[in-house]
């Protein structure tokens, strides 16, 4: 097993190497670059020139590239070329933020999604699974920036019962109820948003588990709906679920771009937004280097998750 | 004060009257809470007073910082730091002393040693915002006569650089920053000793900036002790929370007037001295009659009221100076439309069936709106107008590359301050911010002229000649100096007081207060 990670690990260093050099160059192939979204008239071309010198942009970029990775092997992420602030601290600070609204929405997701998908797919075609079918696809058709701003003016503007902007009040950090106020609207939107696409998998894998032998040979034993539903077809079920939990940690850092741009929640999504506008090219390199390693690394979870909830499954060669 | 901050990528839209709604809103009868809350659209990009250029930026750093003086709207300068400014009758230097105990907001004393440090380190090319500070390729020089007394040298005569040199810059301390060797970089340390209204007390990025009082400050006590700058990108998470009271004030919109006024908010439009325009690209449109043509066919009216909803918001514009500047002129060719001259151009240059690619912010609805109305008015006289919604950023890189840009015209704007000499950056040949490819050795000589002429009425002569060869040339079709909106909270007043000002919003936060 040992092995078969470290194999694992060590084809995932061309495929980041790969991904990061793309990105580099469709950066490079826009018409303009971030020195362009920086200046004002007032700037002189000495002035521009100078600063493209500074951050390298007057290399080649293959130069450019070389240089970028040299820093990134030796930990270094480099600095936001409109900030100038290092940008490993501006993650660090970022994405616990992020992590602590995207974890337990997903979480909640999940649980709602199992529950609703068992009951529609073991009632499949009837009502209950028309509806909860219905309400998944309503969620997979809302956008979720248009349901985040329906819940604000509902809750936030209508009712007054929650405030709008950000993670806390200012001074009131470590505050729990205050943290919480601001905490209820941006979870429900993305509880909403990660739902409806979970239960329609659970509803498509519970219904072509039941349609498999062994449900009929229980139900031939005289086994109820619900003892199949949880003792045998809930246990396989959570096998592909196990696997949607490896793939969803890349969720956790770019999971609520959008839902954080519009609560200002101070997570990656405001952050990432504006470096991506201003072609801030290494802050948009990093975050995708980091999701790029947590879409392997999740991969790479969810297989071994997969060998620990079914023993039957073996990893072939090595180990 | 106009900040010669040049926001030409900026798309401002205009704003509404100043009327006091009549419901209530939900805060009034509030407890005064000492503090205002402010909303800023993102994190200032840099907070270094030394390079600062962007809006908020700028914002932050008029909080904390005071320069020597400003110029107000209309051309007068107001002494803040300084106690009188004196030009030397040669022009080629200017003192400045500085009013009696000033101290930095630590309680150090602040002297001239502070400004000739401030002023030196701005000079340096390296630290990005050294422009304004030189004469042709000769940077302005300060020295310190005595404790209070700064004679500032001149390479050369320059009238703009003589309202420039006091203005703009915003002094920092040498006892604090004396052994900083990069002034390029976006954040002092420690960033919060200064000699302004306010203090930086806490700055959590991507949420918040926190001020309070500085009992130090050499003017007025701020009557709100309190500043929050809070920082929300989306513009329609603004406007609700200035309908709850979450936030006291921040920009809007004029499509969200009706509503910010219905919740009982106050609005307050303001100029900023922006000229939104359309440009033609002189390098691929060569023929002058060709480009008066389309001007002709163009109708400023309908695209301004389009873009910026109402005539309430927006000042129409004739010259390349914003209405409000005291060098504007109106004497120059202001292309009424009119149809029957727009094609007897066309034919007098003998073009027919003109095509020609409009470049335009996709993501800026009042640009889009003037893109489609000018589409559909040169459609009209015959022009054809292909429409390209892009990047700002990348509209302009693309057309600097003049005959080989794939644009033959764009929307834009800019900020360019009170000075009209500023304005050669854009219309002189070769200019670095030259987007149009334009160049007449006429216009370039009038710039030359005006920056020397010490004279104001011979000056104000020069740059109305100036503004009507400019028009005559029809690269640039000026639309309006378009409003911005200032929404606050009724629950705060003295927004007169505290005034509407270019680029910083408000000229002093401390002059503010609860009601």
């Amino acid at each position: 097993m040992a092995v078969y990670i470290l194999r694992r690990l060590l084809q995932v260093l061309p495929m980041l190497l790969l991904v990061t050099f793309v990105v580099f160059l469709l950066l490079h192939a826009a018409p303009y670059d971030v020195v362009d979204t920086i200046t004002t008239p007032q700037m002189s071309e000495e002035t521009q020139a100078a600063i493209r010198a500074r951050y390298g942009l007057d290399q080649p970029i293959v130069v450019q590239y070389g240089l970028w990775l040299a820093n990134v092997v030796q930990g270094d992420l480099g600095y936001s070329l409109v900030s100038r602030q290092p940008i490993a601290e501006e993650l660090a600070a970022r994405i616990p933020n992020t992590i602590l609204l995207v974890a337990p929405a997903y979480f909640a997701a999940l649980v709602i999604a199992v529950v609703l998908g068992l009951i529609a797919g073991s009632r499949r075609g009837t009502l209950v699974d028309k509806t909860i079918d219905g309400i998944a696809g309503i969620g997979i058709a809302t956008p979720s920036f248009w349901f985040a701003l329906l819940v604000i003016y509902v809750f936030g503007y209508q009712l007054r019962w929650f405030p709008i902007i950000g993670m806390h009040s200012v001074g009131k950090q470590g505050d729990p109820v205050d943290f919480l106020l601001h905490f209820v609207m941006p979870f429900l939107v993305l509880v909403v948003a990660f739902f409806p696409e979970l239960a329609r998998y659970v509803r498509a894998a519970t219904i072509s588990q039941l349609s498999q032998d062994y449900v009929l040979v229980q139900r031939g034993f005289g086994a109820s709906r619900g003892q199949v539903l949880t003792r045998h077809v809930g246990r396989n079920v959570m096998l592909p679920i196990i696997t949607q939990l490896g793939l969803a940690l890349p969720i956790l850092v770019t999971g609520a771009i959008v839902t954080e741009s519009i609560f200002g929640w101070p997570g990656i999504g405001p952050y990432f937004l504006t470096a991506t506008r201003s072609l801030d090219y290494p802050v948009v390199l990093a975050v995708l280097l980091l999701s790029a390693v947590l879409v392997i690394l999740g991969n790479l979870i969810a297989d071994i998750l997969y060998v620990v909830v079914d023993p039957r499954i073996r990893i072939g060669g090595g180990s | 004060m106009i900040a010669p901050i040049a926001l030409a990528l900026a798309a401002t839209i205009g704003l509404a009257a100043c009327a006091q709604g009549d419901a209530a809103p939900e805060t009034t009868g509030a407890e005064a809470t000492g503090q205002l809350t402010y909303a800023i659209a993102s994190d200032p990009t840099s907070l270094n007073p030394i390079n600062v250029a962007d809006r908020w930026g700028l914002t932050v750093t008029n909080l904390v910082y005071s320069p020597l003086a400003r110029v107000e709207g209309d051309g007068t300068v107001v002494n803040e730091l300084a106690e009188s400014i004196e030009p030397a009758d040669d022009g080629l230097s200017v003192t400045v002393t500085l009013k009696e105990d000033l101290k930095w907001s630590d309680g150090e004393p602040l002297t001239a040693d502070d400004v000739v440090f401030t002023y030196t380190n701005k000079a340096v090319r390296e630290n990005g915002n050294a422009d304004l500070l030189y004469v042709g390729d000769q940077p302005i020089t300060a020295e310190a006569a005595d404790e209070r007394t700064v004679v500032f040298n001149l390479p050369s005569v320059s009238a703009a650089a003589l309202s420039n040199i006091a203005t703009e810059t915003y002094i920092i301390p040498e006892h604090v920053y004396g052994d900083v060797t990069d002034f390029s970089v976006s954040e002092l340390d420690p960033i919060a000793v200064g000699s302004g209204p306010y203090k930086l007390t806490e700055y959590e990025r991507g949420q918040y900036l926190t001020f309070e009082a500085n009992e130090n400050y050499y003017g007025e006590a701020p009557n709100i002790p309190e500043v929050t700058l809070r920082i929300v990108a989306d513009a329609d998470t603004v406007k609700t929370a200035l309908q709850t009271g979450e936030v006291d004030a921040s920009f809007a919109t004029p499509a969200q007037i009706t509503e910010l006024e219905g919740a009982g908010l106050n609005v307050y439009p303001y100029a900023e001295g922006r000229v939104a325009y359309v440009g033609l690209n002189a390098a691929k449109l060569t023929d002058p009659k060709v480009r008066q043509a389309i001007f002709f066919a163009l109708d400023r009216e309908e695209i301004n009221t389009g873009a910026f909803l109402s005539d309430e918001y927006y000042e129409n514009a004739y010259t390349i100076l914003p209405p409000s500047n005291a060098f504007a002129t109106e004497d120059v060719e202001k292309y009424e439309q009119d149809t029957d001259a727009s094609a007897a151009l066309l034919e007098e240059a003998g073009v027919s069936d003109l095509s020609i690619t409009l470049a335009y912010a996709g993501a800026d609805p009042a640009q889009t709106t003037e893109a489609t109305l000018i589409q559909q008015q040169l459609q009209d006289a015959g022009i054809t107008v292909e429409l390209a919604g892009i990047e700002p950023a990348a509209v302009f890189e693309e057309i600097q590359k003049g005959a080989e840009s794939q644009y033959d015209a764009f929307l834009g704007g800019y900020i360019m301050g009170q000075d009209p000499d500023a304005y050669s950056l854009l219309y002189r040949t070769g200019a670095s911010a030259n987007y149009f490819s334009y160049s007449n050795p006429a216009t370039d000589a009038l710039f030359d002229q005006g920056a020397v002429e010490l004279d104001p009425e011979a000056r104000a002569a020069v740059y109305a000649e100036l503004q009507a060869q400019i028009a005559e040339d029809a690269v640039v079709f000026p639309l309006a100096d378009n409003l911005k909106i200032l929404a606050v909270n009724p629950r705060i007043g003295g927004v007169d007081e505290a005034k509407l000002v270019p680029i910083y919003t408000l000229e002093n936060f401390g002059l503010l207060t609860e009601q």
